[in-house]
């Protein structure tokens, strides 16, 4: 290095704390930056379809594509080739037949068979939305097959600008040559083609014929020769770049960095499997050859190990994950604990050989791969069906309406929510279009899984069609799904010794149901123990939220403004004045919440931590409902020698926000009674 | 710029909504993006795989399945795995296919390894302490001629000085970080 240089590469690839402290000085002009803001948006729009040029085209009607006519003389032909037993000639001629070879010609595309030309001899790449980003490229059946339906399908060009249909697409990446185009197959039977010389995006009307057979094969299935290939294409260029990456020889392979000897492990992505929990599952761990970016963030990871060997106790949010070799001699082990603990170990069932560590990964790293198994499970989840989803995303509770009375919800059981899930899983979703015809609806079902922001709302209807309002998808399910989920409805309702009923006036009702019996009989001691709940239940929800949302302890002050803060992970924190450990915040919140059902909660480093001495704290509403409108604790449900639960129905829909029919959703409460008589809140569900 | 916010902002501008949130996270963006990729891409690179990340940002924001809260992080992520994303095709297309056994395979997958071991995070708070207390704006100066690559012309602007008056400022301020890190026995 000469005196006028100097290396800075130390500061390449750089932590959290020091990308904040350059980023101060980050050089780029306003033109720079504009530059890049037009690019995100023009990379945002050709992803997402948005044309900025539609108000510029001229609606000029349908234009119907022509199909040469000499092509139905050849499909004859062959035809009658095949008829007369020449099944040679006969073959040859189905081979040829897309050849343009009558005459020469000057304008070739007179003898195109698609609109784009002959693609008989294209190469393909597919996508949809169970694999995307990736692409697949089909087996030589496969790719034929979707040709000859292009080449031989009835296109009618539309105009550019008809609007385009929400829901899934199906992608076509073709390439002749040097010739590269993309085909994109819309919910609405349409076919968009675009390259990357034109600007607008020609439109056609395909046949049903044709749209089936692309279906068809645009279906990524692996065990038939499907190729699966994991492609770094750019957004803003996708229909060259989808060319860059080469079918790789197991297109199943990924990535996987093993710690201890610091190797990339290159395994099919089936051999890898993950779960959460308390221990591993062999029934609910899943595969992860629907999301192979799993294993990533084992590579991105800073790997350090743990210089103590604490008791490390598994909890609901521990993450397991196994794989094992493609020779099924090795397998590798992957306990990832919340507090940033990683068990790691090995097993050669050949040399009976064992290897393991135990890492400690900070704050940043635990959250890193934390969140990108989140989102990435996340991803994958939200094209599937949620038969598929809730395999990959288990359930953690369910609430389930009355048969016939869709308005009435409860929440059951485990064993029940089991059985729900279950009877899921068993019976394949079809997904319908979204006209899809629906009956008349019959019952709902609301299941909360585990990593999901938003619960899956099902209405069912009585022609086995369900809509999934969350999503505003529409499924086709079997009978004997809705005929399970009915007797379960049946018990579940059975249980319930006093049916809630919706009460006509929020005000009014409170009056009322303080004098309601209960099924322990009407008693004044009752009436007041559940006057006596309703203003917990009241003050719980509010002061749950601020424990464990807002960041800030009930009582506490917060002047976010001014306080000190510190990248902490990949997160801002900021120092919380007046406490000295996380302990005391824990203390505090377990002296109002009983540890029975609330050990765990403030559990991890969200929203408090704790390091050097102070305790950090962060805030993120995680939003509201915006269904809900009010909630009601009606009745005492049940007492134990040490706990009492109520009824609590909370009312949804119709609140001028949320426009749909109203609806209700039952659920419980409870207080632990502790030993001087005082109450903690229990059992609690945050209605909103 | 929660997701919430943005949404709202959206309902009314897309682009505003799209505008607002680039501005938020523009610089720290750009900087991961161009920590990773410095040694290895245009300026053209660069920008590209930045208007990539905010494209991939604008897009999960739309997602009806997103998240609620402090999305910075999750930029972040967005932006390093671009990053890290865009760096694996440069080298692979410059370095050209490489046998795993082959001695250079080691050199060119190094970067790539993120084992951020605590001499290197170390070092690097060490560096950057010497350089902020070059004070302004000599820090800014050396932070934009050697770690940005900007040249003398287009710091000018930025500190709003001459191109002349940065080479001198540069050059003593070089001078003195110099001694500063042979004093602490920093070697670069």
């Amino acid at each position: 290095m000469n005196d006028k240089e100097l290396n800075l590469d130390a500061l390449e690839n750089a932590d959290e704390e020091t990308i904040k402290i350059i980023a101060a000085d980050c050089p780029a002009s306003d033109e720079e930056k504009e530059r890049m803001f037009a690019m995100s948006r023009k990379i945002y729009k050709e992803r997402t379809k948005e044309s900025e040029y539609k108000n510029e085209v001229e609606v000029s009607g349908v234009d119907v594509y022509k199909r040469p006519v000499w092509l139905k003389f050849a499909a004859a032909a062959a035809a009658v080739a095949i008829a007369a037993g020449a099944i040679t000639g006969g073959s040859i001629l189905l081979k040829r037949h897309r050849t343009p070879h009558i005459v020469e010609s000057s304008e070739p595309s007179a003898f195109a068979m698609s609109p784009f030309g002959d693609l008989s001899s294209c190469k393909v790449r597919l996508s949809n939305a169970g694999i995307a980003p990736a692409v697949f490229e089909p087996r030589e059946e496969k790719r034929k097959a979707l040709l000859t339906a292009l080449n031989e399908g009835d296109w009618n060009k539309i105009s550019p600008d008809t609007p385009l249909p929400d829901g899934e697409t199906e992608l076509i990446y073709l390439k002749d040559g040097d010739r590269k185009f993309l085909l994109t197959l819309y919910g609405d039977h349409t076919i968009a083609y675009s390259d990357s010389d034109t600007q607008n995006d020609a439109r056609y009307e395909i046949d049903l014929d044709t749209e089936n057979a692309v279906r068809e094969a645009i279906k990524y299935d692996p065990e038939a020769g499907d190729k699966l290939i994991y492609s770094t294409m750019y957004l803003y260029d996708p229909i060259n770049s989808v060319w860059d990456e080469e079918v790789p020889e197991d297109p199943s392979a990924v990535d996987v960095f093993f710690p201890i000897t610091q190797e990339h492990l290159s395994v099919s992505a089936k051999n890898c499997y993950y779960c959460y929990g308390k221990e591993w599952d062999p029934e609910a761990a899943v595969s992860c050859e629907r999301i192979p970016g799993l294993v990533w963030y084992f590579g991105e990871t800073d790997w350090k190990e743990a210089d103590s060997q604490p008791n490390l106790i598994a909890d609901d949010n521990t993450i397991h994950f196994r794989c094992t070799d493609n020779d099924a001699l090795v397998t590798y082990y992957y306990t990832l604990y919340p507090s940033g603990y990683v068990n790691v170990r090995s097993e050669n069932v050949e040399k009976s050989e064992k290897q393991s560590c135990l890492y400690k990964l900070d704050d940043f790293n635990i959250n890193m791969i934390e969140t990108g198994f989140r989102n990435e499970i996340r991803g994958a989840t939200s094209s599937m069906t949620p038969d598929m989803a809730l395999r990959y995303d288990p359930a953690i509770s369910a609430l389930l309406s009355r048969n016939d009375d869709p308005s009435k919800l409860t929440d059951v059981n485990e064993e029940d929510m089991k059985s729900i899930v279950k009877a899921i899983k068993a019976h394949p979703w079809e997904s319908l279009p979204d006209d899809a015809e629906c009956g008349k609806p019959v019952s709902r079902l609301t299941v909360t899984a585990r990593l999901n922001i938003y619960d899956y709302m099902f209405e069912f209807y009585d022609n086995n069609v369900v809509y999934e309002m969350s999503s505003s998808k529409k499924y086709s399910v079997s009978p004997d799904l809705i005929g399970t989920l009915r007797s379960i409805s049946d018990r579940v309702w059975g249980e319930e010794a006093v049916p809630a009923e919706k009460p006509t006036e929020k005000a009014a009702d409170n009056e009322t149901t303080d004098n309601e019996t209960t099924d322990n009989g009407d008693s004044s001691d009752d009436a007041e123990i559940l006057e006596r709940a309703r203003a917990l239940y009241k003050d719980a929800i509010v002061r749950y939220k601020e424990y464990t949302e807002a960041g800030v302890p009930p009582g506490m002050e917060m002047d976010w403004g001014n306080a000190p803060n510190e990248w902490i992970g990949n997160m801002i924190y900021y120092v919380l004045p007046g406490v000295s450990s996380k302990d005391e915040i824990v203390e505090m919140f377990l002296s109002e919440f009983s540890e029975r059902y609330h050990a765990n909660d403030l559990d991890g480093d969200f929203p408090y931590l704790e390091r050097d001495g102070k305790v950090y704290t962060t805030s993120a509403n995680k939003g509201n409902n915006i269904s809900y409108r009010d909630t009601e604790l009606t009745e005492i449900k049940r007492k134990t020698d040490d706990e009492i639960f109520f009824t609590v129905i909370n009312y949804y829909g119709d609140n001028g926000i949320d426009t749909s029919a109203p609806w209700t959703e039952q659920t419980e409460f409870s207080v632990v009674i502790q030993p001087d008589g005082s109450w903690k809140v229990g059992k609690l569900t945050i209605p909103y | 710029m929660t997701q919430k916010e943005y949404r709202k902002a959206a309902a009314l501008s897309e682009e505003n909504a799209q505008r607002s949130l680039f501005d938020e996270y523009f610089n720290y963006v750009y900087t991961i993006v161009f920590s990773r990729l410095r040694s290895c891409a245009s300026r053209e690179d660069i920008e590209e795989c930045v208007g990539d990340v905010f494209a991939d940002v604008y897009m999960q924001f739309d997602e009806r399945k997103a998240f609620n809260g402090d999305p910075t992080g999750f930029v972040g992520t967005v932006a390093r795995r671009k990053a890290a994303d865009m760096y694996k095709r440069l080298t692979k297309k410059r370095q050209g296919m490489v046998s795993i056994d082959d001695e250079e395979a080691a050199e060119i997958e190094a970067p790539e390894d993120t084992e951020d071991t605590v001499e290197k995070k170390e070092l690097r708070s060490s560096l950057i302490k010497c350089v902020e207390q070059l004070g302004e704006p000599d820090s800014t100066i050396i932070l934009q001629k050697f770690f940005f690559m900007r040249s003398s012309a287009e710091i000018s602007k930025l500190v709003s000085m001459t191109p002349e008056a940065v080479r001198v400022r540069c050059s003593r301020a070089l001078k003195k970080l110099r001694e500063t890190l042979t004093a602490m026995n920093i070697s670069l």
